[in-house]
């Protein structure tokens, strides 16, 4: 798979055979380091350790692979068939070594920072673990701050991730399955499920669509979202991501299945439903009044930030019988002297505000100030002062950029459904609205998320289902798991807990 | 590729039209409106009539009040005068947000229905416009008067239309919508009433007053009454929900004025019928409170307010009667709704008397129960007495 010769190589007996083969491989790569060594005492112990600078821990090597070697005294005999047995189990200080001679094991071993030992005599290799590649700290993520809750988020390392949910959930029933995605890049990309509360259903679903991408390189585990989608043109994301553990893990306990990506600190989920973008991890660690109402002000914004273009609009160039009397004569008054038609203005403001949003995430953060300054003061105040737009229309794209910040998750489909909803209304007034609005609700309501409907519990508050949607109930009244995505082992608390109250 | 060429240009022309096309329809900028806030009618003096029309003129800046000019029309219909209007203000008039219809004195003798179909016929106005009737002046000079006070609604129609709404607290003129009038007009056995308005000096100024009752038989008006007897006249229609009532020495020698507030009535009309004979039971049922005492007697002791309830009580039954008597005998117009009332409950009665309402209105006989309650002094349960 490295090259085209490397599968049908084997490796020899003679060590120096053997090193230039690896050479041959890694030609024109300076960061991988040959080094031959011979014992002090017995001068037929020649080895030779193969490794990437920077990615294997030399300090390891030297104190626990190079230095027993060399002083060792090889008080037995050393013949052809023990001194790889002799290095395993007897010298070499390391916590996980194992023997190969398959080429493409070793080599990808290699790749991960490992270090191969070969030995004169032998066509066997040593896999030496010394992984120690740098890597970014655990902080909390800047993309999704809490004010309660943990503070830790997940990194570029796959291992390192892993070992986060780890530690959250201490059962063996919680499972890894590593696999590899990516012609090129050789991605580790791995499964991770609660054995007997995630559905093998999904599981299934989950692995049939992995077994389809054949892609050279992953990148960003956004790769794999977009491959294992279930609608792949809608806007709406069927797949969810997060970057802190703790949601990670409270997914995993609900049935859904996780999927980390090596080099991504951003791990999928699956089944994703709508409701979910509604939700914070913070909404679980506070009182559950305060989390339902915030809850509640996401749902609605949400909601705002789709509408109230269109809505402004069609009531004000179509309906102005709907406004009350001095709210029209105020938008008359305001629109004195602007030149360009209401359905304009709203839309180049939007895109404008949009442009401004984009700025921000793009320029370095010194910079980021001025053009806040520039954008709320030269666009906001100016623009008005000009007479080029009018100052209700200011006011909608404030509410509406406002209201859409607060669901970061939904802000494509936001942005593509509002802009939809503006010119339903400019052709149609509130007629247009609506049918838009049909639209995307029929469009919702048909989405699937690995067999889930989309829309599930959005649409009954009855029993179980309504007690962590919209609002999130007490924890002593939340006895079973979602319905559907949990439905192998519904039970997350024994009843008595919820009558005790 | 011709697949995306067509895309694209699909794509394109959909973007176009987006463009395009908004300008057609229904679409209609705020700006390009003509906002009317009220209507004036008035006989024309070329044409058939004469149509005042307030326009609402909106202007930027903070502190500008909102302002209004009056456009002139005249046409052959209301229809043909209100399009004449465009040829005079330019931009097409916008009548959702009209609030006042005023008719004048000679516009409503010679009958109203040709004037309010275009309201009612009409998609762009309401049917909850208020009605008025110019007393004094000509329906135009009404909507030209402004308030010089800066303080006061600057547009006359808002004006008129802010006192008619609380009128409920005032009690001295009714205030009737369009669809209202309409369904008095066409109702059997109930004439139409509308309040009246006329110029009034205040503080040399002349400004429009609403005061006192027009009303109407058939669609044609016939006469107009004072705000007192409006006030009755609310009574007897069970349309009363505040107002004041004097009590003073001229109702009863032993007191001085005593203002009472209305806080709730109730009116019941009972027709009963007797050998062919119909007569009206008018049952009153008031709750007051004592707004205001002149002199320092007690009068709320158990006593005397049992004495109050009684002369407040007879006040009320008089004047009515002599309301129904002068609405029987000059004008002969049911505005009561008496019969309206029998309609309801003696169908077979109104058969055979329905046609002859209104002579048998004429010699209607009319018992009034008034029950009156003082509910309480307001704050104080004594009289301020002039200490030494």
């Amino acid at each position: 798979m490295y090259n085209s010769c490397s599968s049908d190589i084997l490796l020899t007996t003679s060590l120096e055979d053997n090193i230039s083969v690896f050479n041959q491989i890694f030609r024109n790569d300076f960061t991988f380091i040959t080094r031959k060594f011979q014992n002090n005492y017995s001068p037929s112990v020649k080895c030779c350790i193969l490794y990437f600078e920077g990615m294997a821990d030399t300090k390891v090597l030297n104190e626990n692979v190079i230095e027993p070697i060399l002083s060792n005294h090889f008080m037995g005999e050393i013949s052809s068939s023990n001194l790889i047995d002799e290095l395993q189990y007897k010298i070499i200080l390391s916590s996980d070594i194992k023997s190969s001679n398959d080429l493409q094991t070793i080599l990808n071993a290699l790749m991960d920072g490992d270090t191969i030992l070969l030995a004169e005599g032998y066509d066997q290799a040593l896999i030496i673990s010394s992984k120690a590649w740098p890597s970014r700290s655990i902080d909390e993520p800047e993309s999704a701050q809490v004010v309660r809750g943990p503070r830790e988020g997940f990194v570029e390392s796959i291992l390192t991730n892993i070992s986060l949910v780890r530690r959250k959930i201490k059962n063996p029933n919680l499972k890894f399955i590593v696999r590899e995605l990516g012609a090129q890049t050789h991605t580790k990309i791995c499964i991770s499920y609660i054995e007997g509360i995630a559905d093998e259903n999904v599981l299934n679903e989950l692995g049939r669509r992995l077994d389809q991408i054949e892609i050279d390189g992953i990148l960003d585990s956004g790769y794999i979202q977009e491959f294992i989608k279930d609608a792949p043109y809608s806007p709406f994301e069927t797949v969810g991501s997060s970057e802190r553990p703790d949601i990670i893990a409270g997914k995993l306990l609900e049935g859904r299945v996780a999927i980390f990506v090596d080099g991504s600190p951003f791990v999928l989920t699956v089944p994703y439903i709508m409701i979910e973008s509604f939700q914070a991890n913070e909404d679980y660690y506070n009182n559950y009044l305060f989390s339902s109402f915030n809850r509640l002000l996401r749902a609605v914004s949400g909601l705002l930030s789709i509408s109230i273009p269109g809505l402004y609009l069609a009531i004000s160039t179509y309906h102005q019988e709907m406004l009350p009397t001095s709210l029209l004569i105020s938008i008359a008054a305001s629109r004195q002297k602007v030149p360009f038609p209401t359905v304009v203005s709203l839309f180049v403001m939007l895109t404008i505000f949009d442009i401004l949003r984009e700025v921000g995430i793009r320029i370095p953060t010194p910079i980021g100030q001025t053009i806040n300054i520039v954008g709320t003061l030269v666009l906001g105040e100016a623009t008005v002062d000009a007479n080029l737009v009018s100052a209700p229309v200011i006011i909608v794209t404030a509410l509406t950029s406002i209201t859409k910040l607060i669901n970061i998750h939904l802000l494509g489909p936001i942005i593509l459904l509002r802009t939809l909803l503006l010119f339903a209304a400019s052709f149609l007034g509130i007629y247009g609205f609506i049918l838009g609005y049909l639209a995307i609700i029929l469009h919702l309501m048909s989405l699937r998320s690995f067999g889930v409907p989309y829309m599930l519990n959005t649409t009954r508050i009855k029993d179980q289902n309504g007690k962590d949607a919209w609002i999130r109930a007490p924890w002593w009244i939340m006895s079973l798991r979602p319905k559907i995505i949990g439905k192998k082992n519904l039970r997350r608390q024994p009843l008595k807990n919820s009558r005790r109250k | 590729m011709m697949k995306s060429i067509k895309i694209f240009f699909l794509t394109s022309i959909l973007l176009i039209s987006i463009f395009l096309f908004v300008g057609c329809w229904n679409y209609r900028e705020v700006d390009d409106i003509n906002i009317v806030a009220g209507t004036a009618i008035d006989k024309g003096i070329h044409k058939e009539y004469m149509i005042s029309i307030e326009i609402l003129e909106s202007s930027i800046g903070k502190e500008s009040p909102t302002t209004s000019k009056l456009i002139v029309a005249e046409g052959e219909s209301i229809f043909d005068a209100v399009r004449n209007a465009i040829a005079i203000s330019g931009k097409k008039l916008y009548w959702s947000h009209n609030k006042i219809l005023i008719l004048s004195k000679e516009v409503a003798q010679e009958g109203i229905t040709e004037v309010i179909d275009w309201f009612l016929r009409d998609v762009e106005t309401r049917s909850d416009v208020y009605i008025l009737v110019s007393k004094g002046t000509s329906a135009k000079e009404i909507l030209e008067k402004k308030q010089k006070d800066e303080k006061i609604e600057q547009v006359v129609s808002f004006n008129l239309h802010d006192i008619l709404v609380n009128q409920k607290v005032l009690s001295k003129a009714p205030n009737i919508q369009i669809w209202q009038l309409t369904n008095d007009i066409v109702d059997e056995g109930i004439m139409a009433i509308a309040p009246s308005v006329e110029l009034a000096k205040v503080d040399h100024n002349d400004c429009p007053e609403i005061l006192g009752t027009a009303f109407f038989k058939n669609d044609q008006l016939i006469g107009f009454l004072s705000e007192n007897e409006t006030k009755y006249l609310l009574f007897l229609r069970n349309q009363i929900k505040g107002g004041l009532l004097n009590l003073s020495p001229e109702d009863n020698k032993k007191n001085p004025t005593i203002t009472f507030e209305i806080f709730d009535n109730k009116t019941k009309l009972q027709p009963v019928t007797k050998d062919k004979e119909i007569a009206m039971n008018i049952n009153i049922d008031t709750h007051l409170a004592v707004g205001t005492i002149k002199g320092t007697k007690n009068y709320l002791t158990d006593k005397e307010i049992i004495q109050l309830e009684k002369d407040v009580a007879d006040m009320i039954k008089t004047n009515c009667e002599n309301l129904i008597k002068k609405m029987q005998s000059e004008y002969k117009a049911d505005i009561f709704g008496f019969g309206a009332k029998i309609r309801a409950h003696k169908p077979a009665f109104w058969k055979y008397m329905g046609k002859n309402w209104e002579n048998v209105f004429e010699n209607l006989e009319v018992h009034i129960n008034v029950n009156v309650g003082i509910i309480n002094g307001s704050t104080t349960a004594k009289p301020l007495e002039v200490g030494d």
